[in-house]
This record gives structure tokens, C-alpha cells and sequence, in this order.
């Protein structure tokens, strides 16, 4: 299965999750993701993202000033961000308990069928 | 916020690439977009100082479209996009109202821009946005005409510049007016155009900008055509507007076909001529002419003094013609249905005096006719003694 797809489901909480870790800028949160292991994940999907948790209100944003070079958007977790969090985490443990459940079923089903 | 900012060198095609992707989101607000793009440059950049490289983030329009994917402003046609019910569909999350509007808002407009994106729209779109500018004034007029047409004086008349005060008063309101709504449309002013919150005073604006349209289209069709203004002199009597617009005689709105004089002492008058304050005639248009109901028309004819036509010399004599010849037929008066003298509407009316010429008989029995003199004027010089004097007197007390 392409993961991108699945990516995108859970990006919302894979996003929340680095920043609720600590604050990050664009680049920032896109490396600790792939530091992670989501490799598949976009570059604009990040930051697309994070502008869209930011107008949601989930995020707060501030901007770093540099001496040279552009400005850097920091985005932080706000309450409401964290209630979502906490929230998704919950609806993923669930989802991804049932789906392997149903996966282990199945997969003993198949197992019993291959044994007769 | 646990590093130092270092030192970031944006190269140029680092800049050409975050160029090209605010181009391809030329269609959304500035504010949106500069919330999309801003921090772009310096990602991008780190992502170079990395040891990445420009050319593996693909096409800019390509990555434009994830952006904006993913930021929730996709547009609606080509792009899959980031699922919007939130994690996996499972739970929605929770939105303020004014958010949803505001995400109403922007896909209606992203899917209108998707709609004049193909080549056979886009002509004539750009030719619409560039005219935008006059829209900004034309809704400005139509507001104040709006407010002209409840409030003013100018009634239901469409004019140039509202009549609402003083002539310059009414330019300088026009002229502030075309400068707020310019700036309203170069988004310069309107309260809370600020990213978030922005909803409901977008809302406001785009009910007022239909409001506008809708007014216009109401009040368009009132214009004066070159055909109402030819017919504007012809109608002018008919209307009544206070006889301004046509030459004949008109009483209370209505025009006055002809004219029924009585004597002092109510007896009806033939030949009476007619002239105002001035010494000009009183006439009755001399094209005029009165319908009957069976597809008829009475047609007035002029008196004459030698080959003068004269229509202030009453009454008219009138003859019954085809509706559909209402001109003054030339041998009318040989024909075997001549013009007569119309039969006065009141065989005798009652008669009338000057206060200097009252008789005991007008004392006596006073009419109820409407021609005498006021009865105040009467009593100046009645002595309140006899019964009709004294019920006048009561009248006249009670009238002060």
C-alpha cells in the first residue's frame, strides 16, 4: 500500500505530535518527522500543514529574526492544539488497534485454511 | 526554539523557486498567501545548506498545489488533496463557525478561479478583473443613489450624482464615497480583514456587493432610453406633472379636454375666451383629444379668428372621429356630422356674487354651491342679527 496515502491521514497528528515535543520551524518539523521514519512525508505537505493548524488555532506561530537571511517562522502547540492531540492520539490507538485485530484474525483464518 | 539563528544563504534559485510557487497562488488573498509562502524561503534554504538541492522538490507549481493542498485551500478540480474530515475521517475537528464560513468562502472562490482557468474563459475574465476598478465606483454611486432614493429628495429619479444636499455637497459626498469603496476593494479598508475572524466581514461585504448588483439591475432598466426622452415631451401633459411638459390645460393632474363657462348667474356661456395673468391664452393642447369607450375619440375643434385657430375660446365645439384619426380633419365643418357645441356637463350651476354686489335674495337663501365668495368674507360686513347671519357667525368662530 502507498504509505502517502496513509501518511496523510495522520499527518494532522504526526505534526502535532514534534511540535507538542518542542517548538520547530518548517524545515525543523520536516526533518524530525523523517527523523522518525516518515521518509514518504512532502515538504509542502509539512508546511501546508502547519499554515492550516496555525488558522485552525491549533498552532501559534512566531517569527525569528535573523541578523541575515530570511526570517524564521517558529509554529508552538496552543491549548486547543493539544486537545486535538489528544484527541487524535486516541482515535489512532483505536483505529490501529481494531484495523490489527482485524489483520490477525484474518491472518489465523488464512493460516487454519492453509493447515486443513 | 532551541537553536541560534544561523547564518542562512539564500541562493538565487532558491528565491526563483519560492517566486514561482506565490505565483502559481496568485489567486488567493495576499494575506493567505503570504501566510502560505512566508518562512518558505528560509526552509528551503536550510534544506540547501542541508545538502538537499532545489531540483528535488520538482515542479514549483506542483509543489504549489501540495501547499495549498495541504493547508486547506486546495483547489477543488485536480487535486486529491489532504482529506479534510480530519484524522482518517474519523472525528471532524472541531471548527468555529466563522472558520467554516471563511473555508466556504475560499473554496467558492478557488473553484470560481479553477472555472475561468480554461482558455476560453480566460480572456474575457482578465478583460472583467481589469475592469474591476469601475465596478469599485459604479457600486459607490449605486449606494448613495440607494440612500437618495429612501431618504433624499431626488424621489425615484435616477441622477448622475445624488441629490442629497447642496450641489457641491452631493459631489464631495459622491467623490468620498468612490474613494471608500476603492480602498474597500484594494482591501485597504474593511474592518477585520485580518486572516482569522475575517468571515463574517467578508460575508458583509459580499451581501453588499450583491445588494449593489441587485439595485442595479432594478434600477437599470428606469434609465431614460432616447426613446422615453422623445416621448418625455408627449407624455409630460398626459402625466400631469404640473403641465410643465406639455402646452394644455391640466387641473390637478388631469388634463382638461375643454371648458364649460357659467354666467354669474349660472347660466351657461358659449364663446368665452380665455387668458391668464399674464395675457396668454389658456388653451387646450392643440393635438388633444379626449377616447370614448367604443374605439372613438372626441376631437376638439378651434374657434377662429380669421384663419388664427384659437383653443382658449370655450367651449370647444367637438366632433366624434375614428380613434384612429384624431387629427382635425381640414373638412370637418362641411362634412355631414360637423363639429356642435358640446352639451355643458351641468345644465345651470348656481350663481355667483361679489360680496359688493350681494342681494337680500342671495342673503335669504344662501346656496350651498361652492362659487360664492368665502362666507368670512361675507360676514365682514353682515350685521349678526338675522338668523342666517348669527348661524354664519358660529361657523366663523369655529373655523378660527
Amino acid at each position: 500500500m502507498d504509505s502517502t496515502q496513509l501518511l496523510k491521514g495522520v499527518l494532522d497528528l504526526a505534526v502535532l505530535a514534534v511540535v507538542d515535543d518542542e517548538d520547530g520551524y518548517g524545515y525543523d518539523v520536516l526533518r524530525r518527522l523523517r527523523a522518525a521514519g516518515l521518509e514518504g512525508v512532502g515538504d509542502a505537505s509539512v508546511y501546508g500543514t502547519l499554515r492550516r493548524l496555525y488558522a485552525s488555532g491549533a498552532l501559534t506561530s512566531y517569527v525569528v529574526p535573523s541578523d541575515e537571511g530570511p526570517h524564521r517562522k517558529y509554529y508552538g502547540i496552543t491549548t486547543a492544539g493539544r486537545a486535538q492531540l489528544a484527541q487524535q492520539r486516541e482515535d489512532w490507538l483505536r483505529f490501529s488497534a481494531t484495523v490489527t485485530r482485524l489483520l490477525d484474525r484474518t491472518n489465523q483464518h488464512q493460516s487454519q485454511g492453509a493447515a486443513r | 526554539m532551541n537553536e541560534p539563528t544561523m547564518r542562512l544563504e539564500v541562493r538565487p534559485e532558491v528565491s526563483a523557486f519560492v517566486d514561482q510557487v506565490r505565483a502559481r497562488l496568485g489567486d488567493l488573498h495576499d494575506e493567505e498567501r503570504e501566510e502560505l509562502v512566508g518562512g518558505l524561503e528560509a526552509d528551503i534554504a536550510e534544506l540547501v545548506s542541508d545538502g538537499g538541492s532545489v531540483s528535488e522538490l520538482g515542479d514549483p507549481r506542483a509543489y504549489a498545489d501540495e501547499l495549498r493542498s495541504a493547508a486547506g485551500l486546495e483547489r477543488p478540480v485536480g487535486g486529491s488533496g489532504a482529506p479534510r474530515t480530519g484524522l482518517l475521517g474519523v472525528r471532524r475537528p472541531r471548527r468555529a463557525p466563522g472558520e467554516r464560513v471563511d473555508v466556504t468562502l475560499d473554496r467558492a472562490r478557488s473553484r470560481w478561479f479553477e472555472l475561468v482557468d480554461v482558455p476560453a474563459l480566460k480572456g474575457p475574465w482578465e478583460i472583467l478583473e481589469a475592469l474591476r476598478p469601475l465596478w469599485w465606483v459604479v457600486r459607490a454611486w449605486v449606494a448613495l443613489e440607494l440612500v437618495d432614493y429612501v431618504f433624499g429628495n431626488g424621489g425615484n429619479r435616477l441622477d448622475l450624482v445624488p441629490t442629497l444636499g447642496p450641489p457641491l455637497f452631493d459631489l464631495l459626498l459622491l467623490a468620498a464615497a468612490i474613494v471608500v469603496s476603492v480602498q474597500i476593494g484594494r482591501g485597504r479598508v474593511w474592518p477585520g480583514r485580518r486572516l482569522r475572524g475575517a468571515a463574517y466581514s467578508r460575508l458583509l461585504l459580499l451581501g453588499l456587493n450583491a445588494v449593489a448588483v441587485l439595485a442595479l439591475m432594478v434600477a437599470l432598466p428606469q434609465v431614460p432610453t432616447q426613446d422615453d426622452i422623445s416621448h418625455a415631451f408627449d407624455d409630460g401633459h398626459a402625466s400631469g406633472s404640473g403641465g410643465g411638459g406639455g402646452s394644455g390645460l391640466v387641473h390637478r393632474g388631469r388634463v382638461v379636454h375643454n371648458v364649460f363657462p357659467f354666467d354669474a348667474q349660472g347660466r351657461p356661456l358659449t364663446g368665452v375666451q380665455l387668458f391668464d395673468e399674464n395675457g396668454s391664452p389658456l388653451s387646450v393642447a392643440t393635438y388633444d383629444f379626449e377616447y370614448l369607450d367604443d374605439g372613438r375619440a372626441s376631437v376638439a375643434y378651434p374657434w377662429l379668428n380669421g384663419e388664427k385657430r384659437l383653443f382658449n375660446v370655450f367651449p370647444l365645439p367637438e366632433r366624434q372621429q375614428s380613434a384612429w384619426r384624431t387629427e382635425r380633419l381640414p373638412n370637418a365643418w362641411t362634412s355631414a356630422n360637423p363639429p356642435e357645441l358640446p352639451t355643458p356637463p351641468l345644465a345651470v350651476v348656481p350663481p355667483a356674487a361679489l360680496p359688493s354686489e350681494r342681494t337680500d335674495a342671495d342673503a335669504a337663501a344662501p346656496t350651498e354651491g361652492s362659487a360664492a365668495p368665502s362666507s368670512a368674507a361675507r360676514d365682514d360686513d353682515e350685521p349678526a342679527g338675522e338668523r342666517a347671519g348669527a348661524q354664519r357667525d358660529s361657523e366663523k368662530a369655529e373655523g378660527r
